[in-house]
């Protein structure tokens, strides 16, 4: 009981400073492997715990009754106790709800979760789909993309069962050879790095639990921190002046007023062009470098701490 | 790759103008390939069960017709491309999204800085 009760306290703590500590350390984009990881790590350890305590405390609950129909059966008890007026049982049955309300909640939770992530996985795939059927059946474009015959400028991926790379005709007669290749490379980065699993995964996340900074913003961050990593992929191929390049053939003259709702905006693009032309030097990126690592470090740690030396605090029995 | 005899089948409903029935797209396609009545047939159903194409009697056989054009179902692919999260949840990963005036003009200052011999 207690410590599930650790677990908890610990996702709390993580759920509130973590944003904020993680956002300053990875603002940068020194590194954005090692930034995606320790958001990453922050977000699956909070998941983790959560799971953790779930489980510890279904087992209490098991051996509390073992039997089913636990929160009638508490709904009983409390009320019996609450009848007889013995206090000491009153809490028991009071704390005992409690954990089967937890465990129910984390139950929806994880539904929730998997329904989100199979509504993503479909329309992913449909959009796939309906992108083949606009290409008419006609050849693949340069790399093996699938050429949409449209006027915008627009490049993007699509992993799953059948990964693909979309190009418009319109950002085609915008790329040079050379700038096209850089373009292919970052989407290719993305494909190999399994981009688009990390955020599905944290996205439902996001989606399921809105209230929560460190799954919105950290998914936000991941999203920045990965587009850099593919920009860093390309640039090391074709140099950051080609991705730069590249950048500013698809989005100038494009420009959506702020309020456009809905529009895919994308509020990094400034950072990435100005990492790609300005790289920090090598003494403060290694600074920054060692910080974003000892924040990563820093979650098994504190996991450690409180599996193995907070018997005292966190192992007591629950009945005692 | 899934779909891509999908692709040509629309691809010929499109350029009969939208509608056709099974053997008249094979006709069209036993042009340029050998393919099977069989394979046709199930191909357009397929499309008739994921909503691409609507389907009625007439005599015998059915004629399909597409729900939409090839311009509107690619004005309908871009819109769904470029806003994220509005309707659909597909996972895309754009090399560049459309930029809000505030970031031009943070792109521009950074792109002062750019000196000439860096660049070209």
């Amino acid at each position: 009981m207690s410590l599930a009760a650790c677990l908890l306290a610990y996702s709390l703590a993580v759920a509130v400073l973590g944003p904020p500590l993680l956002d300053r350390l990875t603002r940068s984009g020194v590194a954005p492997r090692l930034g995606v990881a320790v958001w990453t790590m922050a977000m699956g350890s909070v998941v983790a715990s959560w799971v953790g305590a779930a489980g510890l405390l279904g087992v209490e609950l098991y051996r509390a009754w073992g039997q089913v129909d636990l929160l009638l059966a508490g709904c009983f008890a409390t009320l019996r106790a609450w009848v007889d007026g013995g206090h000491g049982g009153f809490l028991q049955a009071g704390l005992e709800v409690l954990i089967a309300l937890t465990v129910l909640a984390m139950a929806l939770l994880a539904g929730r979760l998997v329904a989100a992530l199979r509504r993503a996985g479909r329309d992913t795939r449909r959009h796939a789909e309906a992108a083949v059927l606009a290409t008419r059946g006609a050849p693949r474009g340069p790399g093996g993309t699938l050429v949409v015959d449209a006027a915008q400028r627009s490049v993007y991926c699509l992993a799953g069962r059948s990964p693909a790379i979309v190009i418009t005709r319109g950002a085609l007669d915008a790329l040079d050879d050379t700038q096209l290749a850089a373009v292919l490379a970052h989407e290719r980065a993305h494909l190999t790095g399994h981009h688009h699993q990390l955020l599905a995964f944290t996205s439902a996340l996001a989606k399921i639990l809105p209230g929560l900074r460190l799954f919105t913003e950290g998914t936000t961050q991941i999203g920045r921190l990965v587009e850099m990593r593919a920009d860093d992929v390309a640039a090391h191929r074709h140099g950051g002046h080609t991705v730069v390049d590249a950048l500013l053939a698809l989005t100038i003259g494009t420009t959506v007023p702020a309020s456009a709702l809905g529009a895919a905006t994308e509020p990094g693009i400034a950072d990435r062009v100005e990492r790609l032309l300005f790289p920090l030097d090598r003494a403060r990126s290694r600074r920054t470098q060692s910080a974003v690592l000892g924040a990563l470090l820093l979650v098994p740690a504190i996991t450690a701490i409180i599996v193995l030396t907070g018997s005292p605090l966190c192992l007591t029995p629950f009945s005692a | 790759m899934f779909g891509e005899l999908e692709a040509v089948v629309m691809d010929r409903l499109w350029s009969l103008g939208g509608s056709g029935t099974v053997r008249e797209v094979l006709e069209q396609l036993r042009t340029d390939r050998e393919i099977a009545y069989t394979t046709v047939l199930s191909t357009m159903d397929n499309l008739h069960r994921k909503g691409y194409l609507t389907r009625e009697r007439e005599g015998k056989a059915h004629r399909f017709r597409t729900v939409v054009s090839h311009a509107a179902h690619t004005a309908g692919l871009m819109r769904e491309a470029l806003s994220a999260g509005v309707g659909s949840e597909a996972v895309l990963a754009h090399f560049v999204g459309e930029m809000t005036e505030d970031e031009l003009t943070r792109l521009q200052a950074v792109l002062a800085r750019r000196s000439p011999e860096s660049g070209r």
